[in-house]
């Protein structure tokens, strides 16, 4: 072959290699991968992420390797990305099984689990499955009812106060089908709860499925697939659908999703903090922000996201000692936040969380690790 | 004493070990038309391209003026006032006319431009240089011969002194040719140099008047024109003597007829009107006729391209329902050999081999499984039959050069042992040495038994190939010439509404 | 030539994830690798015939998840695995008969075709699924991703079989030959007298018919079907093809190649997760290693005057 084309063919492949190295290192710092150090007793997790891409849950990853660093825990962590595909999710689990590690995590992209809990349960490690469910994981996850029961709650009491009702008030709630029925029980309870709150048509949960667009006279129901764009796509659509002059009660399943339905509400003038009010979900930075300076932004649901990683931790140490969860579902932390509560939990002027919710019955046994003492920022230890 | 314009000194250019040019030396007057001859292969193309600034020489001087120059790049040669004409074109097909004229000299003012502007500046270095042209048009809605003149007043407007053409009559018929003979000897007159280069030795010796030959990268003869003569200069080509350019024709006397056209009618443009013409067995019917006359669309309506033209078609004693694809063509036992090897008739990234069988494919082939050795078998003898010259029957198409790639072409229209053998443009762009073998080959085809129809826009293979010629103008058949030779061309070109 | 160049970047790459990861070179990593690369190397042997023909499919970007869909349905409802594999060859045929007349009679471009029929199959294969993802009832049914002789699972061994097959297709068949002749230069093939529409319409149909068999394979890999899966096939087939030498022009390419490519992939995505790269880093690079590959092959070429 032409001595040219060889050359630079060489060449490009070395710097491609290089730039791989580099990219590798720099994700890679304060764990290692199965070869590199690490005493007997350490812990060896391996631990598949919904994906590296989003700062939503690239979050998870970054703040418990700071943790882990900073409190010197003995707990090593290798990360896998499972890019939001289901066939990297299940490629993931093969090559984290290969791991052999002390126990592994996984944040699934989908319920497309059956070929990934197939892989999981042949292993026999003990594994967490965090926010959606792998059979043959012990499931930690948000309770999505209660955190809409909650939210319904804290908007209900305010607005019935300001006389809505079922003659001016349409609820907007906002699902994402592809995520699951259980994902989506957080708006469907939401809008059970309110609905006898303010008189409006009440309707059994179930009857509120992914295909549903309208509930009774009062309420409607889109699919923003948990985006900005399509949410603001979907709900610029439907706005003929909302009378004119009603107030407007909205509530999705997470924060983006909500941001794309208000803007499509400011954008056709109906983002009057008088005949809007907004339940956010999600406790990230847009969140935080929005419920201490907007005035129609009353409630937070709070999952504090960002700490996920600890609690799977501690759950994937308490499996490896042979603990049984007593629950079904390990509850990651939750708390609905309204104005005056916001700064019991996190720091002044910013979204940083600085104390978690204390534990409840499902997530009591966690405290027996001790590797939640360890880190050493949740309420009561 | 003047400096001559252009002054070429002891060119060399080698790729790996193959020496392409070797102490080419010559030198070029202003207002003289200078021809380059030479086989394929003999460095042709790649002394232009030095010129055009394309190709870095590895030796030699080349002096404008009497003042030495080198080019890096293309651009630095035309600002030298050097200007390449190829063979393939490279035009915007999409911008008009004039837009094309001025690329890369855009009117500007304060960054911008407009197409007005274009066809304001385009129309007067027009006028100045006294070309007419179409400035408004798209390129691409141009003929051949037009988009030449648009290339040579691109050279012109930019006051190029030495202009180099490429094979620039390959692809026209007689009256295009002569148009752009004519434009040359303008523009010598107007103080231009020209290189020539051409394998058309009628057109040498008509219109330049100093020639070079070239042969294996070295410069073996340059004299004025006026001192030499066509069998001298072949000589100089192929290092051998040849002593007819022309194959002697067998007299044929075959009575059966392979294919009989009746009463072919086309109303759509180019027009038929009326046409009906016979070829026997063993005979060579040529068709001859300017642009739009109809030869060509008799030869492409044979080949299935037509399907609008109406008629009787009798092949081998079958009469045919109409010609509607070239499927049915194939299937009449009509091979048909189209004008434009590269774009029309071979696929280049083939091989020698898959090219001769690709049309036979079905006769090579058991259950639709390939049988490798009949295969084999079939392009071996192919290649010997059109004598064909590669490095093996697994080398790619495209490495050929276009003699030999016009042989594998008509080679693969063979392979099927047709009635009758429709040829287009049979020896376009292919160098005396090929073009002497294929007439060579289509002679012996005849003299078995083969016939054939050929129309070709050269008047002279015409007259050497065809054991009758028929004269086309408007879309009938307006003149037969019987057993023509070479004194014949003016009669054909007389009936045939050309030069009178 | 290109194959050897090719094989000697691969193992580059196994040498270098080897010694970031020891773990890298192991039977059990190797055998990961052809298992995930499978569904992708299924979709490229489809790929590579219609670049050959001078064509390209988009559309395969839909044609895998509604595979997958189908798939799973007829598993449900209880097919067996034969009938069902039958099934979903049977939509694939469609697909890909649609694809062929479009860009055969209607002679509407391959890339506006087949990027239509993306649509309409992606859209088919969400709308059947409502959306969600379709598990099988019977874990069973998974049995092409089942492993079997040499604990080798099933779809490697189909797409072993398969890429014997086309590779035989394409060197000693008429219809491979047609494939690079209409693929090389449409229009001398047709003044030839072959029947190019035939021809193309066959193309894509095979390819059409590949597709949506990997989209069964990934279903039974995944034990769900799905209509969120399998939308980057497309550029990643055509990634794998052009890689191993096929010419984007149409005319050349070939089976080697085509598989080198997709192994060159799946071991890059295999290795950066290993060594814990995210995932969009991997994009980069697949699209680098693509890039240097068109231009190495494009370097060739125009030396060629191709």
């Amino acid at each position: 072959m032409h001595r040219p084309v060889q050359f630079v063919t060489t060449v490009s492949t070395a710097i491609l290699l290089a730039a791989t190295a580099a990219c590798g290192n720099s994700v890679d710092t304060s764990t290692a991968g199965k070869t590199s150090g690490g005493t007997s007793s350490t812990f060896k997790i391996s631990f598949s992420n919904y994906t590296e891409a989003a700062p939503l849950f690239r979050v998870i990853h970054t703040n418990l390797d700071k943790a882990i660093k900073d409190k010197g825990a003995d707990v090593k962590v290798k990360w896998y990305d499972n890019a939001g595909d289901p066939a990297k999710m299940l490629q993931n689990a093969q090559l984290m099984v290969a791991d052999k590690p002390d126990a592994i995590v996984i944040y699934p992209v989908s319920s497309a689990t059956l070929g990934v809990g197939k892989v999981l349960g042949d292993s026999k490690i003990p594994c967490v499955s965090v926010n959606l469910d792998t059979a043959a994981c012990h499931f930690l996850n948000i309770n999505n009812r209660a955190l809409g029961e909650g939210t319904a709650k804290v908007i209900g009491d305010i607005v019935k106060q300001r006389g809505w009702n079922a003659t001016n008030t349409t609820v907007l709630i906002g699902q994402n089908a592809a995520a699951g029925e259980q994902v989506n029980d957080c708006v469907r309870y939401f809008y059970t709860t309110i609905a006898p709150m303010l008189g409006l048509d009440v309707v059994d949960a179930a009857s509120i499925t992914a295909k549903t667009t309208k509930i009774g006279a009062n309420a409607i129901q889109f699919d923003g697939v948990s985006q900005l764009q399509p949410s603001f796509e979907a709900v610029k659509n439907l706005l003929p659908s909302i009378p004119k002059g009603n107030n407007i009660i909205l509530y999705t399943v997470n924060n983006d999703s909500t941001n794309g339905a208000l803007r499509a509400l400011v954008d056709a003038g109906r983002g009057d903090k008088a005949k809007l009010v907004i339940g956010g979900l999600g406790g990230d930075e847009a969140g935080i922000k929005a419920l201490r300076n907007d005035p129609r932004w009353l409630a937070e649901g709070d999952i504090f996201v960002s700490w996920w990683g600890e609690y799977a931790v501690a759950m994937a140490q308490a499996l490896a000692k042979g603990k049984t969860p007593p629950n079904q579902v390990t509850a990651l932390p939750q708390i609905i936040l309204d104005k005056q509560t916001v700064d019991q939990y996190h720091k002044a002027g910013s979204a940083d969380v600085k104390l978690l919710p204390k534990l409840d019955p499902s997530n009591e046994y966690l405290r027996d690790g001790g590797f939640l003492q360890v880190v050493g920022n949740i309420a009561g230890l | 004493m003047v400096e001559p314009l252009l002054a070429i000194d002891g060119l060399a250019k080698q790729y790996g070990h193959h020496r392409v040019l070797e102490g080419v030396s010559f030198t070029l007057e202003a207002g003289e038309t200078a021809a380059l001859i030479g086989e394929n292969g003999a460095g042709k193309s790649t002394l232009a391209k030095v010129l055009a600034g394309a190709v870095r020489p590895d030796d030699g001087k080349i002096c404008i003026d009497g003042k030495e120059v080198s080019f890096a790049t293309p651009r630095e040669a035309l600002t030298h006032g050097i200007a390449f004409i190829p063979q393939e074109l490279v035009y915007v097909p999409n911008l008009s006319v004039a837009e094309n004229i001025v690329l890369g000299r855009w009117p500007r003012r304060a960054g911008m431009t407009s197409p007005a502007w274009a066809l304001r500046q385009a129309a007067s270095e027009a006028r100045r240089f006294g070309f007419q042209l179409p400035l408004d048009r798209q390129m691409m809605a141009l003929s051949l011969a037009q988009q030449q003149m648009v290339e040579i007043l691109k050279a012109v407007a930019r006051n190029s002194r030495i202009i180099v053409l490429d094979e620039p009559t390959a692809a026209l018929n007689s009256e295009d040719s002569q148009q752009l003979l004519d434009l040359m000897s303008g523009l010598a007159t107007s103080g231009v140099g020209v290189i020539y280069i051409s394998h058309r030795l009628d057109e040498v010796f008509r219109a330049c008047r100093t020639v070079h030959v070239l042969r294996n990268g070295r410069l073996v003869h340059s004299s004025a024109v006026s001192d030499t003569n066509p069998k001298d200069i072949i000589r100089h080509m192929l290092g051998r003597s040849i002593d007819e350019v022309i194959v002697p024709k067998e007299r044929f006397d075959g009575s059966t007829k392979v294919l009989e056209l009746e009463d072919w009618e086309r109303s759509a443009s180019p027009p038929l009107r009326r046409v009906s013409l016979a070829v026997y067995e063993g005979e060579i019917v040529g068709l001859y006729g300017v642009r739009g006359a109809g030869a060509e669309t008799i030869a492409e309506t044979l080949g299935g391209l037509h399907p609008d033209v109406r008629g009787r078609t009798t092949v081998a004693g079958h009469a045919l329902h109409a010609l509607r694809h070239p499927v049915a063509s194939r299937r009449a036992g009509i091979a048909y050999v189209p004008a434009d090897r590269k774009s029309q008739g071979l696929v280049l990234t083939l091989s020698v081999q898959q090219s001769f069988s690709l049309l036979v494919m079905r006769a090579l082939s058991r259950f639709g499984v390939i049988a490798g050795r009949q295969e084999g078998a079939t392009a071996r003898r192919l290649a010997s039959e059109v004598r064909l010259r590669a490095r093996g029957l697994g080398q790619m198409v495209g490495e050929l050069s276009g003699g030999n790639q016009q042989k594998v072409l008509v080679g693969s229209r063979l392979a099927s042992t047709p009635n009758v053998l429709v040829l287009q443009e049979p020896t376009r762009g292919v160098d005396v040495g090929a073009r002497l073998e294929i007439h060579r080959l289509l002679r012996q085809l005849a003299k078995d038994g083969t016939g054939a129809l050929l129309v070709t826009s050269d008047i002279e293979e015409a007259t050497i190939l065809s054991d009758r010629l028929l004269i086309l103008r408007d879309g009938a058949i307006v003149h037969e010439i019987h057993q023509p030779t070479l004194s014949s061309q003016a009669e054909a070109l007389h009936a045939a509404g050309g030069l009178d | 030539m290109r194959a050897l160049l090719l094989t000697g970047f691969l193992v580059l790459i196994i040498i270098y994830f080897t010694t970031r990861d020891s773990a890298f070179l192991s039977r059990e990593n190797g055998l990961n690798i052809l298992v995930n690369a499978s569904v992708i190397g299924i979709v490229s042997l489809g790929q590579v015939l219609t670049i050959i023909s001078g064509g390209f499919d988009l559309s395969v970007s839909g044609t895998v998840p509604l595979g997958s869909v189908v798939f799973a349905i007829l598993v449900n409802r209880g097919w067996g695995i034969l009938p069902a594999v039958g099934g979903v060859l049977a939509v694939g045929a469609v697909c890909g008969l649609v694809n062929g007349l479009l860009v055969a009679k209607v002679n509407i471009n391959p890339l506006i075709a087949t990027l239509g029929t993306l649509s309409v199959t992606g859209g088919i294969a969400l709308t059947i699924a409502d959306g969600l993802q379709i598990p099988f009832s019977d874990p069973n049914a998974g049995v092409l991703a089942e492993q079997s002789l040499f604990g080798v699972n099933n779809h490697v061994w189909i797409l072993i079989a398969l890429s014997i097959a086309i590779f035989l297709v394409l060197r000693y068949t008429v219809f491979g030959r047609y494939l690079y002749a209409v693929g090389g230069n449409r229009e001398a093939a047709r003044l030839g007298g072959i029947r190019v529409s035939a021809v193309t319409t066959g193309v894509y149909v095979s390819s059409a018919m590949l597709a949506s068999l990997a989209g069964a394979v990934l279903a039974s890999q995944l034990l769900t079907g799905s209509g969120t899966v399998g939308t980057g096939s497309a550029l990643l087939s055509i990634a794998a093809v052009i890689l191993g030498g096929a010419s984007l022009a149409g005319g050349v390419g070939g089976v080697p190649g085509t598989l080198i490519g997709v192994l060159i992939l799946g071991t890059l995505a295999n290795g950066m997760a290993i060594i814990s790269v995210p995932a969009f880093y991997q994009t980069i690079a697949t699209g680098l290693v693509l890039l240097l590959a068109v231009g190495v092959s494009q370097a060739r070429r125009l030396r060629l005057g191709i």
